[in-house]
């Protein structure tokens, strides 16, 4: 016996990588035998996807899928990704690596970076960055899994991808479909609400067809048509703390080695992406309309430039913030239709898959129950609020004088918890991680160093410990991640080995 | 060293909060660690029990009092979980295990299969699968296996002490390690021109320099500045009883008319707490504490907290900082957090303002969240009595009406940034009050039921199986007392 309750049939409406996560995770939930699962998508609307940057988590969401990771980036064009360098952020000619994984490992229970304050100050402690051994392997344009005999107690490889979103939600869909999940070819035209509850009862499409439906999954992106424009949800707007509001985006020719890092590149008005891919480099220009026309931003980025532009640029226009709630009545925003962070911590993919697993450990029946969408409310804000922390931090603390957007952002009021953080970080390099946050320690130490922030102290308990035993300790550590790294094959090469991606078909 | 160090730390207390946050700083700080007095003088510790949560073993750990013979030879006894009777209504009994229940199918978890096994079970006797509340029931007790692949590796278990063989205990070890105990008391803490406390004034007339103190004496009274819990409770009687014949590996919980009865097994003797209003008693209830032995230990009850634990260098833990929920059973283990946060951030002379805010924010959320959890087993009960009616009309955390709504809906239970108690127990409390769920996870609707309750029976046979194959706690203690190997 199922219970009566159980929802007969989810409608997702957006075939983006976001619809395609959604319906490749939630296809699990036919194995009851009564649910049924469709996505509605038009081909007439354009998918934003230009080479996508992720974080390590969609390791743990594609393994969920069962998808097998070679095969996998062979259908994507992807490449591995280990750290994210961030140019001229701190000041003009500067540069730094948040890099995944650890750094360093920690002594007698005083975090490594502790005793690498006291020891770099006294000049007894090669960079920061080189005791991880992401960071130490990206530098040399290096990756390749490290066999379990060559593993270190020091810090481990942890990686995630970039890839051409547009191929990943192609190779979901196949995986989607596989598994029973239905695909209608149509463009959502009007959306009909329930008399009395005013729940999303069908959505209507353009050829005059009505899909009904018990839960809605709105992966409509920035248009947000059902959460936002049906349900009337407001947007908690955060262009005061992220004023950017455009990017401008365009593929060039692979230039040079693979690298397997992002890079962010501050300019006057913004930053530039570049995400290398195997048949590609994906560039994107995210600007402020305040500080730079769109004419002028399109030109920059074409500027600058590695290799040939391929199509033309595109502008986006986007709004940071996010809906108040991303789930209202029998409705689902995931993805963009629930809210915007810039890409500057590629986070846009973990925060679609984070709504989609969050959904399914609270995957409701017809009664809705409201505790179960206030959780997913309230986790949801909390994702979004501390991501939204960690780029502000960027932001914030840029050396970049004398530009307007900067010089704004250096001065404006950031949110409290932000603020808390820094202090108790300027002081002795302390950093206390809330337990369900994205970004865990070293993340924080590398960017808050990395923009400069650096302590003024150091903890009382590293003096603890003999100096010659740290030192000794930090050279082979030093050491040790050095030669791991050196054995590692190039990234380039990794890939043409082992996941080289089939022919681009001729319509790419 | 950095001639900003703290170098000199007072405790304040004579208490095993204060033995307990000398010997763990002093342990844990190392060569760093400052000269550490502790002025016992002015404290005058109570005797009584303590029933901790599992957590008290990470803390243990961290004290150098890992092994479990010297517990046992302090007449403690071992803890599986929490009994209660006549809870949520006369009649009726329910268990709060210690360590795993059941097992998870990938995201199914183990009540969630129950659930989807027969709704209809009362409360799923979810208890029935858990090794802890099995043994309990027999009188059972080992600690938990190193091997994976025994069901024994599953089993968490917390302590019950004796206050005052505790504190000698502690004190040993405190001092052995190099802890000055003064048998003096502080009567005044002078604070220099920065607001900082530089000088305690002793009550021989003598005095101590201080950078740093640390206070854990109970307060006089309540003082005015604390947060409160709202209760219908607001009067504890204690004292102990005759014993339980042999000593039970688990705390219990009575409800009577007028309260909660709460029973601590020690080796000497059992620990009786009546928590009770001081207007619904009967004036023999409250001069006898419910029937104990000799005479009862009567006191107004408040359970609450200092706004700020740390200002300037004064740190107030364990009863001059907060006290717990006695059903929470967690004042032992908040102290254990407050000392890891307390080195985490450990200051230097002079300073430390940013570090306290953050501490007094962290240690804020930890203690509203165990007691929090305590407030499930006043709420949600369903006895007609005036003062258990009054306690189910107290207002409750926001957070328990959430994670009261998200558990009665479809038996989540929501992760939160503090909670004090995993998912498990939180799962385990609310069934042990005979909160149900109304429906299972809809996941649980893909696997069939006839696989889940051929399982769910071999689960049952293994818990059977290892619970009696388990020594007695008698002969367990016997054995550790007598200095054979566990």
């Amino acid at each position: 016996m199922i219970n009566p309750k159980t929802l007969r049939k989810v409608v997702i409406v957006g075939g983006g990588s976001a619809g395609w996560m959604a319906a490749a995770a939630l296809s699990r939930i036919r194995g009851n035998g009564v649910t049924e699962i469709v996505l509605v998508e038009s081909e007439e609307i354009g998918i934003v996807g230009v080479g996508e940057a992720t974080i390590p988590p969609i390791r743990h969401f594609n393994e969920l899928l069962g998808l097998d990771e070679r095969e996998f980036i062979r259908a994507t064009q992807g490449t591995f990704k280990t750290a994210i360098r961030f140019d001229g952020w701190t000041r003009p000619g500067h540069s730094y690596f948040h890099s995944f994984g650890a750094y360093g490992a920690d002594m007698n229970g005083v975090k490594f970076h502790q005793y690498w304050l006291k020891f770099h100050a006294m000049g007894k402690a090669a960079p920061f960055g080189e005791y991880n051994l992401c960071e130490v392997a990206a530098m040399q344009n290096r990756f390749g899994p490290v066999p379990r005999e060559r593993q270190i107690p020091v810090s481990s490889l942890y990686w995630a991808y970039h890839f051409d979103a547009t191929l990943y939600a192609r190779h979901l869909r196949a995986h989607a479909e596989a598994r029973g999940v239905s695909r209608i070819e149509g463009k959502v035209v009007d959306v009909g609400l329930r008399d009395g509850d005013g729940f999303i009862e069908a959505v209507t499409l353009a050829d005059g067809r009505r899909i009904e439906g018990d839960l809605f999954i709105d992966c409509s992106g920035f248009r947000s048509l059902m959460l936002g424009d049906a349900l009337g949800t407001g947007f908690e707007d955060w262009t005061d703390m992220l004023p950017c509001d455009r990017a401008v985006a365009v593929p060039s020719e692979r230039t040079g080695e693979l690298m397997p890092y992002t890079r962010s590149i501050a300019h006057e008005a913004g930053w530039q992406w570049r995400i290398p891919l195997q048949h590609r480099t994906g560039n994107g220009l995210v600007f402020s309309s305040q500080h730079l026309s769109e004419d002028a931003a399109t030109q920059r980025l074409l500027d600058n430039l590695d290799g040939k532009p391929l199509g033309e640029p595109r502008v986006i226009r986007f709004r940071t913030g996010r809906r108040h709630q991303a789930w209202v009545k029998n409705c689902v925003a995931i993805g963009l239709a629930a809210g915007f962070l810039e890409p500057l911590e590629s986070t846009a993919i973990h925060i679609a898959q984070a709504g989609i697993s969050r959904l399914m450990g609270l995957f409701p029946d017809l009664d809705f129950h409201p505790a179960g969408i206030a959780e997913y409310n309230r986790q949801s804000a909390h994702l979004f609020d501390s991501i939204r922390d960690f780029i502000v931090l960027h932001y914030h603390a840029n050396g970049r004088t004398g530009e307007a957007l900067w010089d704004q952002c250096r001065t404006m009021p950031i949110p409290d918890s932000l603020q808390r953080r820094i202090e108790l970080f300027r002081l002795k390099g302390r950093l206390f991680r809330y337990e369900d946050e994205l970004f865990a320690e070293p993340s924080w130490h590398a960017v808050l160093m990395g923009q400069g922030i650096m302590p003024q102290g150091y903890d009382p308990l590293v003096d603890a410990a003999p100096e010659a035993e740290i030192e000794h300790a930090l050279a082979q550590m030093h050491a040790m991640v050095k030669a791991t790294a050196e054995a590692m094959p190039r990234h380039g090469d990794f890939i043409q080995q082992t996941c080289p991606a089939r022919p681009e078909p001729a319509s790419m | 060293m950095d001639d900003r160090a703290v170098t000199r730390l007072a405790v304040l207390g004579a208490g095993p909060e204060a033995w307990i946050s000398a010997l763990y700083l002093k342990r844990r700080l190392g060569p760093v660690a400052p000269e550490i007095t502790l002025l016992t003088g002015n404290d005058k510790p109570q005797p009584g029990a303590l029933s901790t949560l599992p957590a008290i073993r990470d803390l243990h750990a961290r004290l150098g009092l890992d092994d479990l013979q010297r517990v046992a030879q302090t007449g403690g006894t071992f803890k599986l979980g929490e009994a209660f009777r006549d809870a949520p209504s006369v009649g009726d009994a329910g268990f709060l295990p210690y360590g795993e229940i059941g097992a998870a199918i990938g995201p199914v978890r183990f009540h969630q299969q129950l659930h989807r096994i027969d709704p209809a079970a009362p409360a799923f006797r979810l208890a029935d699968y858990a090794l802890a509340a099995r043994a309990a029931a027999e009188g059972r007790f080992a600690p938990p296996s190193s091997d994976p692949r025994s069901l024994l590796s599953t089993l968490e278990f917390g302590l019950h002490l004796d206050a005052a063989a505790y504190a000698e205990l502690l004190r040993g070890a405190a001092v052995s390690e190099g802890v000055t105990a003064l048998d003096d008391a502080a009567v005044h803490l002078a604070a220099g021109e920065n607001g900082q406390i530089e000088r305690i004034k002793l009550a021989s007339g003598a005095s101590l320099e201080a950078d740093l103190v640390i206070d854990t004496r109970l307060p006089d009274g309540k003082p005015a500045d604390w947060l409160t819990v709202p209760s219908a409770f607001d009067c504890l009687v204690e004292g102990p009883i005759a014993s339980e014949d042999p000593p039970a590996p688990r705390t219990l919980n009575r409800a009577v008319a007028e309260g909660w009865l709460r029973q601590i097994p020690l080796q000497s003797g059992t620990w009786q707490q009546m928590l009770t209003a001081a207007d619904a008693a009967t004036d023999q209830v409250l001069e006898t504490g419910f029937g104990v032995d000799g005479p009862a230990r009567r006191a107004a009850w408040t359970t609450g907290r200092c706004p700020a634990l740390w200002q300037d260098n004064l740190i107030r833990l364990g009863p001059a900082g907060w006290r717990a929920d006695p059903l929470a059973a967690a004042d032992l283990t908040l102290l254990g957090r407050a000392l890891d946060l307390l080195c985490a951030m450990f200051p230097h002379r002079d300073e430390g303002a940013v570090e306290a805010g953050e501490f007094n924010r962290l240690m804020a959320l930890e203690i509203d969240a165990a007691n929090a959890f305590a407030m499930i087993f006043h709420h949600c009960q369903a006895r007609t009595e005036t003062v258990w009616q009054a306690a189910r009309d107290v207002p409750i955390a926001e957070m328990l009406t959430e994670t009261l709504a998200l558990f009665r809906s479809r038996g989540r239970i929501g992760v939160r940034e503090f909670s004090h108690h995993d998912e498990t127990r939180w799962v385990a409390a609310l069934l042990a009050m005979g909160v149900t769920p109304e429906h299972h996870d809809p996941l649980a609707d893909s696997l069939g039921r006839r696989v889940l309750t051929e399982r769910a029976s071999r689960i049952l046979d293994t818990v059977a199986q290892t619970a009696s194959s388990l020594p007695t706690q008698a002969e367990f203690l016997s054995r550790l007392k007598s200095g054979a190997p566990a």
